[in-house]
């Protein structure tokens, strides 16, 4: 889980060499970017809350004990920034039934899901995505487009992997009730 | 679950808006900043307890003097006689120099095991 390249660049960091930081920023900065503007949409807003995740990251390298990956707790640091920063405002997500999410058939989940050259669909779907809340748009970033493993997401979000697994079926179930409505 | 196409295809078209160019640069100023910051923070505390160190020392021995000054400002000075009077007093000198010299070299023993076991550890890392 661990990388040892940068366990060594950690421990040179504590010991001044600030410079080496930018090996960090040059392997994370867009990834870690490309998460919290998944939650906070605004450029400005987005940039400015992943220069505090880093800085945050810097002056905490210290309490970083190696028990999960650079990038895990990377990441943690960033989800719990831009999380605090939606808790600022009031966002109201759409509710939907649990009945509704039980009645979905996961075959014809997984036909929608597999095709990916209607164009029509595909405008549904990213219109559902942008309907879904904080935490649902993370797991799905962390999966699909980060490519991180059910483990790490559980790691990064400090919950049980079963957990994770559930969550995200039913966020795919949440997704297609969101097209389809 | 991992072969969603479609859901992979929609978050990617959905990327951005980007970094900016000059991002990872300007953080390393910030990160730059924050160093000095905290090197200034450490050399005004550092200052700081040496400054009330010094000034607690200087009063309490203005405070002595003064109360000394206050009796006689002569200073007596012990017969020099009474250090041959007993060979008793050199030998828990010595005694006292003996522990001294052992602490230190014990001292001096554990720190080159620790600097060792540090240095093989880092090794480890390396290979």
């Amino acid at each position: 889980m661990e990388n040892p390249d940068e366990i060594i660049y950690i421990k040179r960091i504590l010991d001044g060499e600030t410079n080496l930081f930018s090996f960090f920023l040059e392997r994370y900065s867009r990834t870690i970017h490309g998460l919290i503007v998944r939650i906070i949409p605004s450029k400005e807003e987005a940039e400015e809350l992943t220069q505090d995740t880093f800085l945050k990251a810097f002056r905490k390298l210290d309490t970083f004990k190696g028990d999960c990956s650079f990038s895990t707790w990377l990441f943690r640091i960033a989800y719990n920034t831009a999380i605090s920063a939606t808790r600022k405002k009031k966002i109201i997500f759409p509710f939907i039934d649990d009945a509704l999410l039980e009645n979905v058939s996961e075959e014809l989940m997984e036909t929608v899901f597999e095709e990916d050259d209607n164009e029509y669909r595909l405008q549904r779907l990213e219109e559902a995505i942008t309907e879904l809340n904080v935490e649902e748009k993370t797991l799905i970033t962390l999966y699909y487009t980060d490519g991180k493993s059910i483990a790490e997401i559980a790691s990064l979000l400090e919950q049980t992997t079963d957990n994770i697994k559930i969550k995200l079926f039913r966020v795919r179930k949440k997704i297609y009730v969101l097209m389809t409505k | 679950m991992n072969q969603d196409k479609a859901i992979i295809k929609a978050l990617k078209s959905q990327q951005g808006p980007f970094l900016s160019d000059g991002f990872n640069s300007e953080m390393m100023n910030r990160i730059h900043l924050v160093v000095v910051k905290k090197k200034r923070r450490m050399y005004i505390g550092t200052l700081c307890l040496i400054t009330t160190a010094s000034l607690g020392l200087i009063s309490m021995a203005l405070y002595l003097l003064r109360d000394y000054l206050h009796e006689s400002f002569t200073v007596q000075l012990p017969s020099l006689s009474s250090l041959f009077d007993s060979l008793s007093k050199y030998g828990f000198g010595l005694y006292i120099a003996f522990l001294a010299i052992l602490l230190i070299a014990l001292d001096h023993y554990f720190r080159s095991v620790w600097q060792k076991h540090k240095s093989d550890k880092f090794r480890q890392y390396n290979t």
